[in-house]
């Protein structure tokens, strides 16, 4: 019989495998939204669920631990990591040609093109409403702001957008 | 149509296509990550050495300062500001003409010197003592170092989008480089630091050189070359991120990434397609010496603090955990096998500080002794050894010192060290294998319908082959090749389809994997020689 430990080991891997398993396309889904580069957002995902997998113990008890993947997700697609994994689209894009893959071709719409032009945290708020279908608080939790400030977020984010796409907004979204 | 229309439309049809993303497992993920990391650090190493590089030439030698040491001491003129501890002495880098802060990423040896790369590159004769080599249109980083006598090849990363990775040449045994560039690696794509060769190798079978790293696109790559300027790509598309080789002892490779193995018997020109590896459970590869033997795993969940050793019969295709042979609370990193003495390099999962060990069997091994260990934490990568002594370095520019072991003085006798591997002869060649510091163990068997006449051909060289041997035992194998004894006074090499068991009456401990010499052992013995 394995020691008390190890089978402790054991059973937060099996938690955390089913976690990664349930959540991951949801997550690479948004970073894919938010960077708009499919390759780019699995290796933001992947590190996200690393950086999640480090803290398992602590992540591991939160009632929602994708919310905190998501958090990380949307800090890093809007920071300097979009930055810095942008050859790595290129690298995608000549990995995509060599190795044909499913892509995620509807990230590109003007619609998600849109989200990514608008302020880092309106992006954040309006790409959580939008993609995950989450209501205002959900996104606050996620990315630890007040909710108030989300719906000024996607208040704002929602204006922006009707100018660009030359779509009208339309009221009473942020109630849920 | 209002935003909510065409927000929820751009919704559906990102969920759509979030269906055709096949879900990797959260092992693979958690390896990949930890490559990813890895190769970027190899680009930031190139940002160092633009930096560190007029430096490190100004250096040259300068801090040698001999001084004796007493005792009984194996180390004769060891750098300033040496300790030493028993057969174990920790050596300050910059004293020993090492820039003392810089980033090292390979190492090989010739047998007559030792080539160290990273930020620059540097050379030994005795591992002790070091002096730069680095040419001065050396631009890049050093990823890999490959040497065949005295000519040596050394090959560069790529810096920022440069298209050209640096092929350094040495014919005099590294004493003196010319540089040329190639292209022929791929596509840059610095932000993943490939390409990146870190596997760099002679091949005598194919007469080429075999490089193995990250190729550009993202997949693992293996390249071969003959002269070292141009490279044509040999490994089939796959799945992994990188690729390290090995040689397997039989003139071959093992090329192997996580829990994929690829094999090349012909030397590197052709290779098999990836094929993951059996392995003990949350257990990937994390280091593999050579001969494709002996590994060191690592928890996938990263948090088990051992690393368990591994062995392997067939090629890297099955991994067995050794429950004889532990190191410790540590993490493998990298292993040598020079002269009949194993190293084994890494860090104390306990308290991260860097460890290393020797060993002439691979079951026992001595370790780094704590007194000589830095106080900060840090990890050993490279080993090789030279002469008698094996040296260990770290990758990492915050470990300014390094740590050499005297065999002998460490109480341990490599002359009669096990072997690495099976050499790979004929029986009705019967060329013993003169390279290996032990009479030959064993002669591959290759061929079922003239078995027993080539064993009676080969019965004379046989029995002057193994003068010691009580009996001398054919039977049949298990598709796996692997040398070492039943630690009951036997040998047992299994090879190919063939299996020669010698019978020694005070065979050494060599390792052996568990279960396979017990599923040999009863079996029908097809041919005998009895002394």
């Amino acid at each position: 019989m394995k020691p008390a430990p190890e089978r402790h080991l054991v059973e937060a891997r099996l938690t955390f495998d089913a976690f990664f398993a349930a959540d991951y396309r949801a997550v690479v889904g948004l970073a894919a939204v938010l960077c708009g580069d499919r390759a780019v957002a699995e290796e933001l995902a992947q590190e996200a669920f690393v950086a999640a997998f480090r803290r398992w113990e602590t992540v591991g008890t939160y009632d929602d631990p994708g919310g905190w993947v998501r958090r990380v997700v949307a800090n890093m697609a809007t920071s300097v990591w979009r930055s810095r994994l942008r050859e790595a689209s290129a690298l995608a894009r000549l990995r995509s040609r060599q190795q044909p893959a499913a892509e995620l071709s509807a990230v590109d719409s003007d619609f998600w093109a849109g989200v990514r032009r608008l302020p880092r945290r309106q992006t954040q708020c309006v790409a959580l409403h939008y993609l995950e279908d989450r209501p205002v608080d959900e996104i606050a939790a996620v990315l630890g702001i007040a909710s108030s400030t989300v719906r000024v977020h996607l208040h704002q984010g929602r204006i922006a957008l009707a100018r660009m796409l030359g779509e009208r907004e339309e009221d009473d979204h942020d109630g849920r | 149509m209002t935003v909510d229309e065409r927000g929820h439309a751009a919704r559906a049809a990102v969920l759509e296509e979030l269906e055709t993303i096949s879900v990797p497992s959260a092992t693979s993920v958690l390896r990949r990550v930890r490559a990813r990391r890895q190769v970027r650090r190899l680009v930031l190493v190139g940002v160092v050495t633009a930096v560190v590089m007029p430096v490190v030439v100004l250096e040259r030698s300068n801090h040698r300062v001999d001084v004796n040491v007493s005792g009984t001491s194996p180390f004769r003129d060891l750098p300033k500001g040496s300790v030493v501890s028993g057969g174990w002495a920790s050596i300050p880098k910059g004293a020993a003409g090492l820039s003392g802060t810089t980033d090292l990423s390979t190492i090989a040896s010739t047998g007559t010197a030792v080539i160290v790369g990273g930020a620059g590159l540097w050379r030994s004769t005795d591992g002790l003592h070091w002096s730069s080599v680095a040419p001065d249109a050396l631009s890049q980083p050093v990823t890999a170092i490959g040497a065949h006598g005295p000519d040596i090849i050394a090959l560069t990363g790529t810096e920022g989008r440069a298209a050209t990775m640096q092929v350094l040449r040495s014919s005099d045994d590294g004493k003196s480089w010319s540089v040329s560039t190639t292209s022929d690696f791929g596509t840059p794509a610095p932000s993943m630091g490939r390409p990146g060769v870190t596997s760099l190798l002679w091949s005598d079978a194919a007469q080429e050189w075999v490089a193995g790293g990250g190729a550009s696109e993202g997949n693992a790559g293996v390249w071969v070359s003959t002269d070292g300027r141009s490279w044509h790509s040999v490994l089939p598309a796959n799945h992994a991120g990188s690729a390290d080789v090995v040689p397997d002892g039989f003139g071959g490779f093992i090329a192997w990434w996580a829990d994929q193995v690829w094999t090349s018997p012909d030397g590197g020109r052709t290779w098999t397609p990836d094929a993951p590896s059996e392995l003990p459970p949350h257990t990937t590869l994390n280091a593999m010496a050579p001969g494709g033997v002996l590994a060191a795993g690592v928890d996938t969940t990263y948090s088990t603090p051992t690393t368990p050793l591994l062995r392997s019969a067939d090629h890297g295709k099955t991994w067995i955990e050794d429950a004889r042979t532990t190191l410790g609370l540590t993490i493998v990193r990298g292993f040598s096998h020079d002269s009949g003495i194993w190293a084994a390099e890494g860090h104390l999962s306990s308290d991260d500080r860097p460890s290393a060990w020797i060993s002439t069997d691979s079951v026992n091994w001595t370790a780094l002794p704590s007194s000589l260990k830095p106080s900060g934490k840090g990890d050993l990568s490279l080993s090789v050894t030279i002469g008698t002594t094996t040296v260990f370095l770290s990758e990492e520019s915050r470990v300014d010192r390094f740590f050499a072991a005297s065999a002998p003085s460490a109480g341990l006798d490599h002359t009669t060290a096990c072997p690495s591997s099976v050499p790979r002869r004929l029986v009705d060649g019967a060329v013993p294998d003169s390279g290996d510091p032990l009479p030959p163990l064993a002669y591959a068997v290759t061929n079922r319908t003239t078995i027993e006449q080539q064993l009676a051909t080969a019965e004379p060289e046989l029995r002057r082959t193994y003068p010691r041997a009580t009996r001398i035992e054919v039977g049949p194998g298990f598709g796996a090749a692997w040398t070492g004894t039943n630690g009951r006074g036997s040998s047992i090499v299994l090879v190919d389809d063939y299996a020669l068991v010698v019978h020694l009456p005070d065979t050494s401990a060599c390792p052996r994997p568990p279960r396979l010499y017990d599923q040999w052992h009863g079996t029908p013995v097809f041919y005998v020689i009895d002394r």
